[in-house]
This record gives C-alpha cells, sequence and structure tokens, in this order.
C-alpha cells in the first residue's frame, strides 16, 4: 500500500491509549501533532493522569560546559521513572556556575550569585520553560553574617510573588524582600532571635523560619515579624510546606528500651504544626499523616533543603505515610514509614534514577501544580 | 469455503468471519470469542452461530492471519499451567512485530480497536508508542500521517510551556 493512498483515522479513545504508553516528554510532544491530539492531551492531563509526586532536578552547579554557554541537569519523572537528560542552550549560562540553589517551588528556582564588589544577584529558573527572571543586585555588606537563607510565595509568573532573604548575625536579623517586577529590596531588621537558620518555607500569608528552639513567622503583608519557642526532644532541621499552605515540622522522638540493648535504639516520627491564626503548635494526628506523603530535601549548607508534603492521592497512593529523604549526592533516596521506628532503609522506589554523584532537589512540574495549586 | 467441518460433533465448533474486502476466514469458536466485537454479535442470540458468517467491516484480509495467530497464541499462553517463560511470550511477540511497517501496524491497531480486544490493543499501542518515543513533532505527524493544524503562533505558545521536552530529541 502507498503511503498517500492510506488515510488513517485514528479516533480519540486510540489516540489516548497510545498516549498513556508514552513519559511525559514524549507525551507533550506528541500534544503538538494537531488540534484533537492536544484535546485528548488536555483531557488526560484533567482526569486521568493525577500526579502528585514530585520529580527530581538532578544537577551540578560547579561544572563549567567545555562552550561555556549551555547549563545541564536531568528531570526525573517518578510516575514513568524516567530521567530526561537537558542541556539547555541558555544565553545566561555564566549565572549558574557556582550559584546557590536555595529553594524549588511550583517548578520554579530560586539562585543566589555573588557578582561582583560585594553584590548579589537573586535569580529565578524554570528548567520546564528555560526562563529566567531577575531580581535587583543587592549590596551584600556583610560576609560576616552567620547564616542566611532564602526563599519564595507563589508561581514567580504571579506578580504577588515575593522572595524573602533572611541572615542573622549576633542574633540580630535581617529580612530583605522584593516582589517580581520591584526596582529594589525592602529590608527589615529584627532583634534577639536564634543564631542559625536551620530551615525557611512558605505558606499562607507567612514565611517560617525555623531556628533551634524557636519558629520565626514573618507577615507577609503586615511585614510583622514574630518568635515563638518550639521545644522538641529532638533536633530538627525540616520545615515542611504543604499543598494546602499548612507548614509542618517532623522531627524525631528517640524511644528508650528498657533492655540496655544499644541495637533496640529506636526513634519514631512526630509532626508538629504550627497554626498560624492561634499561634500554637499542635502535635498532627498519625490518621491525617498517614494521609500524605513526606518529601524531605537535602540539608546542604545555607540552602532550604526545600521539603514538600502531598496529598497521599493519584500516584501517590501508594506511598501513602511515607517518608522519603534525599541524602545527597552519596546517598541517594531512602524511605521510611511515617508509622515506624527508624533505622531507615534505601528506598527501591527511586532505584531506577543513575547514581550519578549529581546534587538533587525535590520540584513538582508546572504542569502538575497547575491542577492542585499551592495556596 | 464451507470446509469439512461435517463429521462430529467433537470437532471444534467454527465461526465465519468475513474480513472488509470480502474474504472469509473460518475461525475455532474460543479464538472468535476473543473478539468482543464478534462475541456480541452472537449474544443472546447463540443459535445464530451455526450458519451465520460475522462481516468484520473494519479488517483487512492482509492482517487477519496474523490477528488470528496473536490471539491463538496468547490465549494458549494464558491457559498454560505452569504460566509460559516472559522469554517466550515476547520472542513471540517481536516477532509478531518483525517486518511490520508503520502502516500495517496502524491498521492493525485500528482492526484491533474495531475488534474490541483489549490485549491486542494494548499490545499493538505499546508498539507504536515504542517506535515515536524521542521523536520529534514532524515525525510523529508523518508516522501517523496526520497534518498539523496549528498556526505557528499557536505551535510556538505550546512549545514555550514546556520547551525542556523538545531537547535532545532523536534526529531523523
Amino acid at each position: 500500500m502507498k503511503k498517500q493512498e492510506w488515510q488513517p483515522n485514528l479516533s480519540n479513545d486510540i489516540v489516548r491509549v497510545i498516549m498513556e504508553k508514552l513519559n511525559w516528554k514524549d507525551k507533550f510532544v506528541s500534544s503538538l501533532v494537531c488540534k484533537s491530539w492536544k484535546q485528548v492531551f488536555d483531557e488526560t492531563q484533567e482526569q486521568g493522569t493525577e500526579e502528585y509526586l514530585p520529580w527530581v532536578m538532578r544537577y551540578d552547579l560547579g561544572k563549567k560546559s567545555d562552550d561555556g554557554g549551555t547549563f545541564n541537569f536531568k528531570l526525573c519523572d517518578p510516575n514513568k521513572q524516567t530521567s530526561y537528560n537537558i542541556v539547555k542552550e541558555c544565553p545566561e549560562r555564566h549565572l549558574f556556575l557556582d550559584a546557590k540553589l536555595h529553594a524549588s517551588r511550583c517548578g520554579w528556582l530560586l539562585f543566589s550569585k555573588h557578582i561582583y564588589a560585594r553584590k548579589i544577584i537573586f535569580f529565578f529558573y524554570n528548567p520546564f520553560t528555560n526562563q529566567i527572571i531577575k531580581f535587583p543586585e543587592l549590596k551584600d555588606r556583610d560576609r560576616r553574617q552567620l547564616s542566611s537563607m532564602a526563599c519564595f510565595s507563589l508561581d514567580p509568573t504571579s506578580p504577588d510573588c515575593m522572595v524573602i532573604a533572611l541572615s542573622t548575625q549576633l542574633k540580630k536579623l535581617n529580612i530583605k524582600t522584593c516582589c517580581v517586577g520591584d526596582k529594589s529590596w525592602k529590608i527589615f531588621k529584627f532583634e534577639n532571635v536564634g543564631h542559625f537558620i536551620l530551615d525557611v518555607a512558605y505558606g499562607g500569608e507567612f514565611f517560617y523560619c525555623l531556628f533551634s528552639g524557636n519558629l520565626g513567622t514573618f507577615n507577609i503583608k503586615q511585614h510583622e515579624w514574630k518568635v515563638f519557642p518550639v521545644r522538641l526532644p529532638s533536633y530538627t532541621d525540616y520545615l515542611c510546606a504543604a499543598l494546602n499552605g499548612d507548614v509542618i515540622i517532623p522531627y524525631l522522638l528517640p524511644l528508650y528500651s528498657s533492655d540496655n540493648d544499644d541495637s533496640n535504639f529506636n526513634s519514631l516520627w512526630r509532626f508538629l504544626r504550627f497554626d498560624s491564626l492561634e499561634e500554637k503548635f499542635f502535635d498532627e494526628d498519625y490518621e491525617m499523616m498517614e494521609k500524605q506523603v513526606m518529601f524531605l530535601g537535602y540539608k546542604k549548607l545555607l540552602a532550604s533543603p526545600t521539603s514538600f508534603l502531598v496529598p497521599a492521592a493519584g500516584n501517590a497512593r501508594e506511598s501513602a505515610g511515607k517518608v522519603f529523604q534525599s541524602l545527597g549526592r552519596f546517598g541517594g533516596i531512602t524511605c521510611f514509614s511515617m508509622l515506624s521506628a527508624f533505622p531507615r532503609r534505601p528506598s527501591k522506589v527511586y532505584d531506577w534514577m543513575e547514581d550519578d554523584k549529581l546534587q538533587e532537589i525535590w520540584i513538582h512540574p508546572p504542569f502538575i501544580t497547575t491542577k492542585h495549586k499551592y495556596k | 469455503m464451507a470446509s469439512s467441518s461435517s463429521s462430529s460433533s467433537t470437532q471444534v465448533k467454527k465461526i465465519t468471519l468475513k474480513a472488509a474486502d470480502g474474504k472469509h476466514f473460518e475461525v475455532e469458536e474460543p479464538v472468535a470469542m476473543e473478539m468482543e466485537t464478534v462475541k456480541s454479535f452472537f449474544v443472546g442470540n447463540e443459535d445464530a452461530m451455526k450458519d451465520m458468517v460475522v462481516p468484520l467491516l473494519n479488517v483487512s484480509s492482509e492482517h487477519m492471519p496474523a490477528i488470528l495467530d496473536f490471539y491463538r497464541n496468547h490465549s494458549e499462553f494464558r491457559k498454560r499451567t505452569p504460566p509460559p517463560p516472559a522469554e517466550e511470550v515476547k520472542a513471540f511477540n517481536e516477532a509478531f512485530l518483525e517486518n511490520k511497517s508503520d502502516e500495517q501496524l496502524m491498521e492493525m491497531i485500528m482492526a484491533a480497536n474495531f475488534l474490541n480486544t483489549k490485549e491486542l490493543l494494548n499490545f499493538l499501542t505499546e508498539a507504536a508508542a515504542n517506535r515515536i518515543k524521542n521523536k520529534s513533532v514532524e515525525y510523529v505527524r508523518a508516522f501517523f500521517g496526520i497534518e498539523n493544524d496549528f498556526t505557528p503562533e499557536e505551535e510556538a505558545r505550546i512549545r514555550a510551556e514546556n520547551e525542556w521536552a523538545f531537547d535532545g530529541l532523536d534526529e531523523d
């Protein structure tokens, strides 16, 4: 049969069955075939594929590429267990070299980079769309500051998206904020805070800042800073942002068994939720937590590990009540149940990812988060 | 046609299927019943089985032998205890797809869809998906023989939503 004579008439049902077999990248490419394929694609995005699992971005920011004009990274999709190698022609490649990756939200990444003459520049990068959004340069006179972290609120394409940079020095806190499109940064100073910032996160109307021993909240509208003591039986350095706007502090409760045997030393996960209306901490019920999946990022020096809490629905259903924790470039991803005691064991779930010694960060692809928006 | 299905009742009942181009195929009943479309033809009308010729308007006779072969083998795989080794099934499937052109694959997909058999449709669409893996939009359009009805502006706008997806595609 000659090709010209062949008149295919693939019904939308058949197109749908074919698309189900494709990984995300190929599926998206196929949505461009024609309008009716695009329609099928949009339908599958709306109904069938309930994707809640965050992807993993793997990267190396210290590496100069041979021609200096590209930025290499990998996007790893847990839904089809596929890693995509991305080599992007990026006009501002120099920005990424030795930059610091602060946070990931809504598919966007927040970076900072020291440029010249003690200046620092913050910028957003979206690895899915290859867009860069830059903020005004910021003076960074004080290199003696003990710790600094940064985070952002909404999708950077929203005009209300705010970036916050926090730094402490001798128990004094500097907060710098800037919204997308602002010409300059706003600067706030507060006294009497902790020394070390352990993590920052955004939820509802607040940026949360965890110190050892207390939690600070910064109201993005009133620019008000408050500090609440957190008494925990063990050390924690995670703030975990849920899709519904809650911020959860996971920590381990040590358990000592009676028979003095070291091998019986265990600990249990506990979850503290801060209620911003009542300004109180609550122990979150296991029942609530078991309906969710927690993704803890890798704890880097002076950057948020970026942790997510997602509902155990759709493709995350099988992982209900589990915690996945990134152990960084040499550790891989471990998994443990919120209910079972330590010790942790390696996660078979992420075995498909190459052991390539890259840094990694959880990232929610924008085409997934548009469905269940961050609050 | 009317082959020697006469002699004894112990013989497997046969059903006659008529392909789009009029050619007849005699098929053992269990194999014919793998096709939901054929099965539904007889529902509530079991007597009809005897002499009825089932017309299959969307299936060309070119593909009938291969399709029937698929049903025969896969229903045998399902029945066998212990189940056949994965390599045996894989070997059969690979041999089945060998030498099948893209057009032939597409026609068989449409046939499987018409015959309403999930197993065959899943198998063939998986094969089609494998053939367009990591290919450009242009390749996929040519593969399915579909014309682009987007304006360049529309296409550019959709591409920008996920620019990364067009990175590192196979050259063809």
